[in-house]
């Protein structure tokens, strides 16, 4: 147990070093909200995957290859086409963040649509969303915390352990904003995505020398993908690769990403960075749990498939590895969260109501972090019923914002009639679908509730862009906005003064 | 012979057979873009792969064709993120 619990302590003494280290007072809400835009391409990309892949992904992700095999690979197809829409909305997305003060994804809505209802009916989303995957990724902790006690702490008390821990993280999460997020995300990043692949390679060629177990040992429907005649219907893998897709952008912790670059170089570039890496950790994580699931052990506990193969690989010393892995990987993700949520209380649902100074700002965002990272806490320790029933619901809901969200960037015909009422239309019938058949639907080829939510939602939208026109000012205004981003000389116009006609929305 | 073909993939490479205002690599670009979402979601591309098929260099049908897409997707974006250089769109 010392062994394992001192690298995690090691670990997280390096994290609050570097922390100290960096801190730098911010001027303004900006700079405290989207880290004063000062991040390069490295820092980006680190902090993508930080908050992209949690530590679930050595848990839970991990499981589903060595408990059903290839089909979890959906998770590495999915995280790559998120890149390839960060990369598409890179450029327009971080000059309207540059030009216009942007420092949240609701902030964005204000801008594109005109309307103060969106602001805060998407950041009510994003946040409501977002607390019970909180909740979650503070239990997951636990589990790797009673994991690596090695049998001497209860699950209940490994929890609270897991929270105290993260509680105490969060002070500097708070104290320092976006700012401390990336840089830590920097270093948590290598060590999780870096180390952790370092491990992987090593546990494979284990499992492949050792182990002697190679494709050929796996039972045939490990290779299995749902058909045309699948129980869970012919469109059930599309439907789990396109809702993902399309909802990594809608979560407030990963879209603020494109706010925090130096340029939009930096983004498009830490786009290129993260590819790799994705394909070499994800890929790689994926492939070594899959052959595990041959071990007797990982078969009676899929879930448990990292901490079982890195004991028996390496003993103690490499389980203690695997579990820093996991903490790096879970603290970046629920920073983030925190962070992001934080600051959406107080520009998008306070600031958006009355008039606050920076300090006013700076001051609710701490508060608001303070309050959420409490709750999550007294949640996490606590048996709630249904939790992971509420997150996935959370999910199908939250993954509406991708229709005003994406056509809103690429489209200039789209209005704030059609973008409400498709969230509305789409929620509603998403959350319905949700609770009445859990997962796929049957009638609908195994297209989950959240696609025919966005299905129904795209309707609307469209129609409203349509049935609705826009009035001449509107009209220029939004031309304005789209023509402001055409330029080749994109980042240089940034600098400048908004177009005419591009009325300021900041979010402050 | 080695030192010879570096040197010209380098040149090829900062010097691409496309002048710098040419947009047919920008639409390469995103024409590879809109491959990526067909190869990665178009359901009869899954029902295809999921019938018996013999492995693809020692490798099951369906991890190879996971795995080729997913250095097809990450190819595209490094291709599109050279072009972006070599046409300076970004500054």
């Amino acid at each position: 147990m010392w062994v394992t619990f001192g690298a995690l302590a090691i670990f997280f003494y390096a994290v609050i070093w570097i922390l100290q280290r960096s801190y730098v007072a911010d001027r303004n809400f900006s700079d405290y909200a989207v880290g004063g835009r000062s991040f390069g391409p490295w820092y980006q990309a680190m902090s993508f995957l930080n908050t992209w892949y949690p530590g679930a992904m050595f848990t839970a992700f991990a499981g589903l290859a060595a408990g059903t095999g290839v089909i979890s690979y959906y998770v590495l197809l999915y995280s790559l086409l998120t890149v390839v829409l960060m990369y598409a909305m890179a450029t327009r997305v971080w000059l309207w963040g540059k030009r216009f003060d942007l420092s949240t994804q609701s902030g964005m809505f204000y801008l594109r649509y005109d309307s103060r209802h969106i602001r805060t009916l998407t950041a009510v989303i994003g946040i409501i969303s977002s607390f019970p995957w909180l909740v979650l990724g503070m239990q997951a902790l636990g589990a790797m915390f009673h994991y690596l006690s090695l049998g001497y702490l209860s699950f209940t008390t490994s929890v609270i352990l897991a929270v105290a821990v993260m509680v105490i993280r969060q002070f500097w999460t708070i104290r320092m904003g976006m700012r401390g997020v990336v840089i830590s995300d920097m270093f948590q990043g290598i060590v999780a995505y870096g180390g952790g692949s370092l491990l992987i390679v090593g546990l494979i060629v284990w499992l492949v020398r050792t182990k002697g177990i190679h494709f050929s040992s796996l039972d045939a429907k490990m290779f299995a993908i749902p058909d045309r005649n699948s129980p869970q219907g012919a469109l059930y893998l599309f439907a789990l690769i396109f809702s993902g897709t399309v909802g990594g952008w809608c979560w407030p912790s990963i879209f603020v990403r494109l706010f925090t670059a130096d340029s939009a170089r930096s983004v498009k570039k830490a786009a290129a960075l993260a590819m790799p890496w994705s394909i070499i950790f994800c890929g790689g994580l994926l492939l070594v749990c899959m052959l595990a699931g041959r071990l007797p052990d990982v078969a009676a506990h899929p879930d448990d498939v990292w901490f079982l193969l890195s004991r028996d690989a390496g003993g103690l010393a490499v389980l203690a590895l695997a579990g820093v892995c996991v903490l790096a990987a879970s603290m970046g993700n629920i920073d983030g969260n925190i962070q992001a949520m934080g600051t959406q209380i107080a520009g998008d649902v306070v600031g958006n109501n009355a008039q606050l100074s920076h300090g006013q700002l700076l001051t609710i965002a701490k508060s608001g972090m303070a309050i959420i990272t409490a709750l999550a806490a007294w949640a996490a320790c606590s048996k709630l019923p249904a939790l992971f029933s509420i997150a996935v619901l959370s999910y199908q809901g939250i993954i509406q914002l991708a229709v005003p969200q994406m056509l809103g960037i690429f489209w200039r015909r789209g209005n704030k009639q059609g973008a409400i009422a498709g969230l509305v239309v789409g929620f509603i019938i998403a959350s319905t679908l949700e609770i009445q058949f859990q997962g796929s639907v049957p009638w609908a080829y195994g297209l989950t509730s959240g696609v025919i939510g966005l299905l129904a939602n795209l309707v609307v939208y469209v129609a409203c862009a349509y049935l609705f026109p826009h009035s001449q000012s509107e009209r220029a205004r939004i031309d304005a906005l789209f023509e402001s981003t055409s330029s080749l000389d994109d980042e240089k116009a940034a600098i400048g003064t908004p177009p005419a006609g591009a009325t300021a929305c900041s979010a402050n | 012979v080695k030192s010879l073909r570096r040197t010209h993939f380098k040149e090829v490479f900062m010097n691409p057979p496309f002048p710098p205002g040419d947009a047919t690599l920008s639409r390469a670009a995103t024409a590879w873009f809109v491959v990526d979402w067909i190869v990665a979601l178009f359901p009869p591309i899954h029902w295809g792969m999921a019938g018996p098929l013999p492995d693809i260099l020692g490798v099951p049908a369906t991890l190879a064709y996971f795995l080729g897409v997913s250095l097809f997707i990450a190819t595209s974006i490094l291709f599109a993120y050279w072009v972006d250089i070599q046409r300076s769109n970004l500054v």
